[in-house]
């Protein structure tokens, strides 16, 4: 196996408004090695004062969500084969900077809670009576839409790829959309279908979106945000 | 850069969760629903909802559902399965609840299982179980039931600090009145001292010990580590479950993650680098779906004598079962197969035995709580006696969501009988100084050379095979371990420090590797996970007993209570299976 | 925190995008004759002041025209007033952007509206203003400026642009045609935009100042501006053609997805197949 070295040219700060610089670390690219494998290279190696965030490196919990090469993505699923022998590695956009690669997640999931993101059951107290499973056939009316987007691991990719989101502050953004309306079409959810309107079809809720599309582009779990809001805007149309 | 300072900021609470996975979660939505005035804190070391071993739950849960299937039933194939070391009360109340919980999930939480095609939830067959009763969302039941349970967390007034790790679980001044826990900051590397009136711990255990293991990067055993600093009885720390199917992913941090069960289940095949199927000598009658233990010492021993794959695995080939079943069936496989260059519709792909599972943990009566301590609870991976010896696919996540819900129960009922204790000033100051010790030392062992001997040594020495000479060789290893921790530094900002966080996750890892290898070296029979060399019978007169770990005294056994099965009780008679739409 | 808000109210922000939709819609059919009026079947430098006079001695181009230019002006204030919302959070300094656009458009629609009320008693050969010859080269500097900034505007973009491939540096969002599309839709519907401001003032010299008018339009002939001329039928065509991809899109949701990139790449097909004409016939006309 030929092996190679490759340079990382990694965003670097103190958080908040602290100027921001790149630093160049080179590694050896061993066989199979990701972006994330690479990072932990350099902390154990070279410098263990690179901040950057990470769990399960199986693409599973979305905490090392950043922008390779410009590209939202996760870093442990982002191969090095498939990157030149420069590589560069950015915080997500439109999240608070805590430090180098560290983003501040709290007004991602601020959003996301505006937008009303849990199921209601008919008796939503985990130590009341409980209910029996919905019936629910397979090929029932959206399933296979709601079924897409409940996939959702919540990284943050779809938030800092849309250009709505980096304009409008006050934008829910397509994660907290698409999950309104995962809820707004699950038959088993218990509220109304006005329940979550007010919550999203707001001022900068749905009728923000400007159907970029970047969203979908970016998202490592395959869900279309895209599609969920335009059927949440179809939705919202009904009384 | 900024300096790790003395100061201890202090907060209370009502209940203090350490943890976030499935039995954390659960636990503070019982406990907040239970009684919303608590005041619920969720500790965790990661992003809460993310991080943590619930979310990479691949198989799914097992749950009586059908009527062709019984408690009794579940009951007897957990007990077979963990070779009747089960602590059967603890087994019992996780096969009666889970069906409960399974319709709490549904009902309450919003978790999506899949389906059949009648509209009822679907039901896969699992190794190891008479019945096909494993619930599960595609291939990645986790992922689904921790972003519901995290969503409801979010609109429940409860306190949470991601990005906290903690240190050590605080007592008061009489040593067995559990007061709170001392809590790190990762972000800012400040010290919080959290007062509760109960505290639980949930930290989710985690075998990261062995060079190829199965858990997220930050699972390094803190919930057994901070049990037994506390003075907790550890059981069956020598159950290490190995998952047969690893993924080898080249010098990918990859390597180790899990290619799920039901890929065996539905029929793949494991080859050795001959191309045989080796399972046929192993287990003629159930081959690749035997229970885990079985096939992955089998794995293992097919590695160990030459017959390995290039970079020393074993092959898993379902490409007989037809492309497009295997991408429909199990797409999230497929792709991580396909991000490090396999196609697992068409071709074999490299696998290992990887450590997945802990068996072993901190002794609990079925409401999580621990004998002879008050204000304490453990639930989930960090409490042992559920599974005995061997853990079913299935039985896991059950186990958290189970024994969570109780721990909330428990809690809430707790507080209202429990005041506030104070954390010995002394014992806090300690854990500080211990903590913060690398960050003013400079040079000596780096924490990542460390945890990779550690590793090492306790795959050679004390993994899927073991004798004691094995084991001695990996105990003076460990020792030696724990000489370098003390000269480690990893001076810098306290802030977000990657080495600092490393070296106080190693002194945890390497106290379980120590707790696991010398509770190996006490068994001296085979059972379940744990087979020796040296004694490869098992011992059903001798050793129907928990191995049993204290802090201040030697090894210890205690006899397991048969209180509802004894092993050789008559088989239940074959299910019939339900007719199904 | 503020009070709940209802849930069956109709939101201000779903009451605009209804409107620039049907209003697009309308508009596709309204600008896409007018536009194949003034630059297809004839160049714009013939557009002077006897052509106008031939135009609006029928009621029927009248009314078209009068359509036309509401529609025009809501549509694109609207679509102004969109962008600059992003920019705006508290509701009050929303609500006075609110009123600012609604004044603008008024001001616009009476200009237009006193414009086609003057045709019935103009001559369209002299008239009250035409001493006022000032406001021909006054219109036409603005114009060059406007193509200057456009000019230098586009080839800092390409230099930009062409600089980062060079150096391979990532260029991140902008590998997305979503991007592309969504960054050309606004830039072009701000240009429209800027062109009806000028056009609504040099249309309005048409009846008060005929020879004025005359010297304006003939100024336009200048071959500095033709470049500027082309992007704004250009402008004119993408605006509109990507606009009917969007309104595609958002009624086939799902279905359209596997589309977004050939639907972007059929858009820009068309508006060049579509603008080629309109280069050919400009080119003609010079002099």
């Amino acid at each position: 196996m030929i092996e190679r070295s490759v340079t990382l040219r990694i965003a670097r700060s103190d958080g908040g408004s602290s100027p921001r610089s790149t630093r160049d670390y080179s590694i050896e690219a061993r066989p199979k090695m990701s972006v994330l494998d690479a990072l932990l290279a350099v902390v154990e190696e070279q410098d263990a004062s690179l901040a950057f965030r990470y769990s399960c490196r199986a693409g599973m919990c979305g905490s090392c969500a950043m922008r390779i090469d410009g590209r939202e993505s996760l870093a442990c699923r982002e191969r090095l084969e498939r990157h030149g022998p420069t590589i560069t590695i950015e915080p997500l956009r439109s999240l608070p900077v805590i430090r180098d690669l560290l983003v501040d997640m709290t007004p991602f999931f601020a959003k996301y809670t505006a937008a009303e993101p849990a199921f209601t059951g008919a008796d939503p107290s985990m130590v009341a009576k409980v209910d029996e499973p919905a019936v629910v056939p397979p090929g029932e009316h959206l399933r296979d839409v709601v079924n897409t987007e409940i996939d959702c691991i919540s990284c943050g990719a779809c938030y800092s790829a849309c250009p709505v989101v980096a304009a409008n502050s006050n934008y829910l953004g397509p994660a907290a959309l698409n999950r309104a309306y995962a809820l707004a079409a699950d038959i088993r959810d218990a509220t109304g279908p006005t329940a979550r309107r007010a919550a999203v079809a707001g001022e900068d809720g749905i009728h923000a979106c400007r159907s970029v599309g970047n969203c979908v582009a970016v998202c490592p779990a395959g869900v279309t945000p895209l599609v969920a809001i335009q059927l949440l805007r179809k939705r919202a149309l009904r009384p | 850069m900024r300096q790790a300072h003395e100061a201890v900021e202090t907060f209370s609470c009502d209940v203090l969760i350490i943890g976030s996975g499935g039995a954390g979660l659960m636990a503070a939505l019982h406990a907040y629903d239970a009684n919303p005035d608590l005041n619920i804190v969720v500790v965790a070391k990661g992003l809460i909802g993310k991080s943590g071993c619930t979310r990479l739950v691949q198989g799914g849960f097992n749950a009586v559902l059908e009527a062709g299937d019984s408690i009794e039933r579940h009951f007897v194939d957990t007990l077979e399965g963990g070779a009747y070391l089960n602590d059967q009360e603890l087994a019992w109340a996780l096969v009666s609840d889970a069906p409960e919980i399974i319709r709490k999930l549904e009902t309450k939480a919003g978790v999506f299982f899949d389906r059949s095609p009648d509209g009822t939830i679907h039901q896969k067959a699992f190794a190891g179980q008479s019945f096909d009763r494993t619930v599960h969302r595609g291939d990645q039941t986790g992922i689904e039931i921790m972003s519901r349970l995290h969503d409801q967390l979010l609109v429940r007034k409860i306190g949470r600090m991601d990005e906290t790790r903690a240190i050590d679980l605080m007592p008061d001044s009489s040593g067995t009145r559990i007061a709170g826990a001392l809590l790190l900051d990762q972000r800012t590397g400040d010290f919080v001292l959290a007062r509760a009136r109960v505290t639980l711990l949930a930290t989710g255990g985690g075998p990261r010990m062995y060079t190829y293991s199965a858990p997220s990067l930050e699972k390094v055993g803190d919930g057994y580590a901070m049990a037994y600093r506390a003075g907790c009885e550890l059981i069956d720390m020598e159950m290490m479950q190995f998952h047969p199917t690893g993924i080898l992913a080249g010098a990918s941090r990859l390597s180790g993650m899990v290619l799920e069960e039901g890929l065996r289940g539905a029929g793949a095949f494991l080859l050795n680098g001959a191309g045989e199927r080796f399972m046929e000598r192993y287990d003629p009658v159930r081959k690749e779906r035997a229970t885990r233990d079985v096939v992955s010492r089998a794995g293992y021993l097919e590695i160990m004598a030459g017959r390995g794959s290039p970079q020393g695995g074993v092959f898993l080939d379902a490409s007989h079962l037809g492309a497009d079943f295997v991408a429909k069936t199990f797409p999230g496989m497929v792709r991580r197969c396909a991000e490090v260059g396999y196609d697992l519709t068409r071709e074999p792909v490299e696998v290992v035995p990887t450590a997945h599972f802990h068996m072993g943990g901190a002794r609990i009566d079925a409401d999580t709580r621990v004998q002879g301590f008050d204000g304490l609870l453990v639930a989930g991976e960090d409490a042992g006696g559920v599974h005995g010896a061997n853990r079913l696919g299935g039985n896991g996540v059950a186990e958290s969501c189970v024994f969570g819900a109780r721990a909330g129960i428990a809690a809430a009922q707790m507080c209202a009988a429990q005041a506030w204790a104070e954390p010995d000033a002394g014992t806090v100051e300690r854990a500080r100084d211990k903590a913060l010790a690398p960050l003013r030392r400079e040079g000596g062992a780096s924490p990542f050379v460390v945890r990779d001997r550690i590793q090492r040594a306790m795959w050679e020495g004390a993994g899927l095979v073991r004798d004691a000479a094995g084991l001695r060789r990996t105990l003076d290893v460990l020792e030696d371990v724990e000489e370098q921790l003390a000269t480690c530094g990893t001076t810098g900002d306290a802030r977000w420090n990657l080495a600092w966080q490393q070296a106080l996750d190693v002194r945890n890892l390497r106290l379980a590797a120590w707790l696991t290898t010398r509770a190996a070296l006490a068994r001296t029979e085979s059972r379940g996970s744990h087979a020796r060399r040296d004694y490869p019978e098992r011992d059903d007169e001798g050793w129907l007993a928990h191995t049993v770990q204290q802090r201040g005294k030697d090894v210890t056994t205690l006899p397991v209570r048969l209180t509802r099965r004894k092993p050789g009780d008559p088989p239940l008679p074959r299910a019939v299976e339900a007719a199904r739409a | 925190m503020h009070s709940a808000p209802d849930p069956r109210a109709t939101s201000r922000a779903e009451i605009v995008w209804w409107f620039l939709r049907l209003s697009g819609l309308a508009l596709v059919v309204l600008a896409g004759l007018h536009l194949y009026a003034m630059h297809y079947a004839t160049a714009p430098a013939n557009t002077d002041s006897a052509f106008v006079a031939r135009r609006w001695s029928s009621a029927g181009w009248r009314t078209f025209d009068a359509f036309l230019l509401l529609l025009a002006v809501t549509h694109g204030l609207a679509g102004l007033e969109t962008i600059v919302r992003d920019a705006l959070h508290t509701s009050r300094a929303r609500a006075v952007a609110d009123v600012v656009f609604v004044l603008l458009s008024l001001a616009a629609i009476a200009l237009g509206a006193t414009t086609l009320a003057a045709v019935t008693h103009a001559s369209f050969v002299d008239g009250p203003l035409d001493g006022a010859i000032w406001i021909a080269a006054a219109l036409h500097s603005g114009l060059v400026v406007i193509a200057t900034i456009t000019y230098a505007a586009l080839l800092v973009l390409a230099v930009a642009l062409g600089l980062q491939l060079f150096r391979r540096k990532p260029i991140g969002w902008w590998s997305f045609s979503g991007q592309w599309a969504f960054a050309l839709h606004r830039a072009t519907g701000l240009g429209i935009l800027a062109f009806l401001a000028i056009h609504l003032i040099d249309i309005a010299l048409a009846p008060f100042a005929p020879r004025v008018y005359d010297a304006t339009v003939a100024s336009y002939a200048d071959p500095y501006l033709v470049p500027m001329e082309i992007a704004l039928v250009a402008a004119v065509l993408y605006h509109g053609i990507n606009g009917i991809r969007l309104i595609v899109m958002e009624i086939a949701d799902r279905r359209m997805l596997p589309w977004r990139s050939t639907a972007f790449s059929l858009v820009i097909v068309i508006t060049l197949v579509l603008l080629a004409p309109s280069v050919v016939v400009l080119v003609r006309s010079l002099p």
